[in-house]
């Protein structure tokens, strides 16, 4: 990349640089995370072939949702810092969004490309309507009137009959289809969610390494000074939250398209906290914990199914035992891993 | 001017020795019965090193918290540069180019040193969401000045290489510098420093005081909260004295040491 310092003429310019990327270097690990990245997307690419069954690419997909679900909760918790319990409102107007819009319930059926923009605009701005007179609350106060709003969209939902039929809800949705290209098949669902989950995870990361994503941090770190520093930290806010709200959206698109069937029993509060697990699971702030903690958490009740009565039971114990013992998470992020072995070397 | 840090910094090309930057007048701020800033009139010039001493609880850190917005005036108005400072939010008064440090350090303590640094350069750039996700060209050349300037500033406080060490884990008198660093990174016109010498050995606050030197020869006026009074009167061109919320006097170093009422102040009245 670029080499900084290279307009430097003063003297202390050349140690400087020749420090700097010495310690770019050992921080890298270049080929560990390249196999690492190579192994892993080879695994997710041959999902539909080495896995038996439809239903178990259908747990996939599942998987994949999530994963979008997880990766969007982390720009708002990870980066940000801000405690949104009422996450899965935003994935809940994402797929009804695509439910209005391509079922006969209101007879619309939108083209697939032009609902998607929509189901990541339109939380995004619930996003903004929530937080503009919200996010000037810290912490736990956050929590409860996000808390709040998620158990209110689900309320809407469940008692709007006209507009969204209520419990009943709205079932029949369109199949997913691109250019006369049907996504009717688990296994071609599978590879349209992989595609979107890796665009998200570029999307994360060029947020996190960005003026922005810096700037979120800089507000999860110390608001006050933040503040102090010239950030204004209201705006960052809001954009931290329609950014996650817009993933969500996403996941929500996904989910709507998939299960060609939306009721608002998908999205309760105990959703938003499965999610807050998956990522606290994976490590805070870090993309493949995020995607780690959601694989092991989906996958995890479908393992367990021969134990069927303990299966929550022990569910429960392992997400306890895992937090006991490795309260970093599974996969914790770059910086808050350092910190650790930093800590254990003095 | 010379320190490549700094190069953004608007004023610093036409500093005029003798021009008005600060103006505070009439300045009050009562928290219920406490009067912690009384009636507070003083002034900076452009290109000065100022110092602001008092015993504790005088109302120093409490001034800082007032021009940087962080607390609203009771009463009294703060003109920096023309700008009524009074109407702003913290982060318009640093974007104005007045900016702060802590003295209880604040930084963001699980970020590198070098994004603290970058954290401060926001201000003075501008790539969005869409700019972040697109990474198109001119986002690209602004971070690579971002990190071009970040490592410039690290360096002109002396802490080039402690880029890629977390905040938290630096020794304290770096991070001090840290903290310095990160404020000078915002590009202001005036630097008010809290307590930069606290907790500093006596070679770090020789250094400290070279430093404040280099930050005003780039055009940066200084203002200082200090209890060493080595490093006061050192630096300091005028000093300030609170005591109780009120200025009981202001001078140079030698006016000052003299002064009866501070001498009280800080020692108590003869009975």
């Amino acid at each position: 990349m670029n080499v900084p310092g290279e307009s430097v003429v003063s003297d202390p310019a050349g140690p400087v640089r020749r420090a700097w990327s010495e310690a770019k270097g050992i921080a890298a690990l270049r080929p560990m995370r390249m196999t690492s990245l190579v192994v892993f997307a080879a695994a997710a690419a041959t999902v539909p072939l080495w896995v038996g069954s439809n239903y178990l690419i259908r747990v996939a997909v599942v998987a994949c949702i999530y994963i979008m679900l997880s990766l969007g909760l982390n720009i708002v918790v990870g980066f940000c810092g801000l405690l949104d319990l009422g996450y899965v409102a935003f994935y809940a107007i994402g797929a009804y969004t695509y439910a209005f819009l391509a079922s006969p319930h209101f007879g619309l059926h939108l083209p697939w490309l032009v609902i998607l923009p929509l189901c990541a605009l339109v939380p995004a701005i619930f996003g903004i309507l929530l937080g503009t007179p919200t996010l000037r609350l810290r912490g736990d106060y956050l929590a409860i009137v996000t808390l709040g709003f998620g158990e209110i969209v689900r309320l809407f939902i469940n008692n709007l009959d006209r507009l969204t039929n209520g419990p009943k809800g709205i079932a029949n949705l369109d199949t997913v289809s691109i250019a006369g290209f049907k996504f009717g098949s688990p296994t071609r669902y599978y590879y349209l969610a992989l595609v979107f989950v890796a665009l998200m995870v570029v999307a994360i990361r060029r947020l996190g390494d960005s003026r922005i994503g810096r700037a979120w941090g800089a507000i999860r770190e110390d608001e006050l000074a933040a503040k102090a520093m010239g950030l204004n930290t209201h705006s960052l806010k809001l954009r931290a939250f329609a950014t996650g709200a817009a993933f969500a959206g996403i996941a929500g698109l996904m989910f709507a398209g998939f299960q060609s069937f939306v009721s608002p029993e998908s999205f309760t509060f105990g959703e938003s906290v499965i999610i807050f697990c998956m990522i606290t699971l994976g490590g805070m702030g870090s993309i493949p914990g995020a995607i780690l903690g959601s694989l092991v958490l989906v996958i995890l009740p479908e393992v367990l199914r021969p134990v069927a009565d303990y299966r929550y039971l022990l569910y429960g114990l392992l997400l306890i035992l895992v937090m006991t013992m490795r309260p970093q998470g599974l996969w914790p992020n770059k910086q808050r891993r350092r910190e650790l072995t930093e800590r254990a070397e003095r | 001017m010379s320190g490549p840090a700094l190069a953004t910094t608007a004023a610093a090309a036409g500093a005029q020795p003798d021009h008005l930057l600060l103006d505070v007048r009439g300045l009050t701020k009562r928290f219920g019965g406490l009067q912690a800033i009384c009636e507070l009139s003083y002034q900076v010039f452009r290109g000065e090193i100022v110092a602001v001493i008092g015993p504790n609880g005088a109302g120093k850190t409490t001034l800082y918290n007032l021009l940087t917005a962080t607390y609203r005036p009771t009463g009294g108005t703060m003109v920096f540069d023309g700008h009524d400072l009074g109407r702003l939010s913290p982060h318009e008064v640093t974007e104005l180019g007045l900016v702060r440090t802590f003295q209880n350090i604040r930084l963001f303590p699980n970020m590198t040193a070098l994004d603290n640094v970058k954290v401060g350069r926001y201000c003075r750039t501008d790539a969005g969401l869409f700019g972040a996700l697109t990474r198109l060209r001119g986002t690209r050349r602004e971070e690579r000045e971002i990190e071009e300037q970040a490592m410039e500033t690290l360096a002109f406080v002396g802490i080039a290489h402690r880029a890629d060490e977390l905040a938290k884990s630096l020794p304290y008198g770096d991070q001090k510098l840290l903290e310095i660093a990160r404020a000078l990174s915002t590009g202001p016109r005036m630097i008010l420093l809290d307590e930069p010498a606290a907790g500093l050995n006596s070679g770090e606050s020789a250094e400290l005081v070279e430093l404040v030197r280099k930050i005003r020869s780039d055009g940066v006026t200084v203002v200082l909260i200090e209890h060493d009074m080595k490093v006061v009167m050192g630096l300091a061109e005028r000093i300030v004295v609170l005591d109780h919320g009120m200025m009981i006097c202001q001078g140079t170093p030698a006016e000052v040491r003299c002064d009866q009422r501070v001498i009280d102040a800080y020692l108590g009245k003869a009975v």
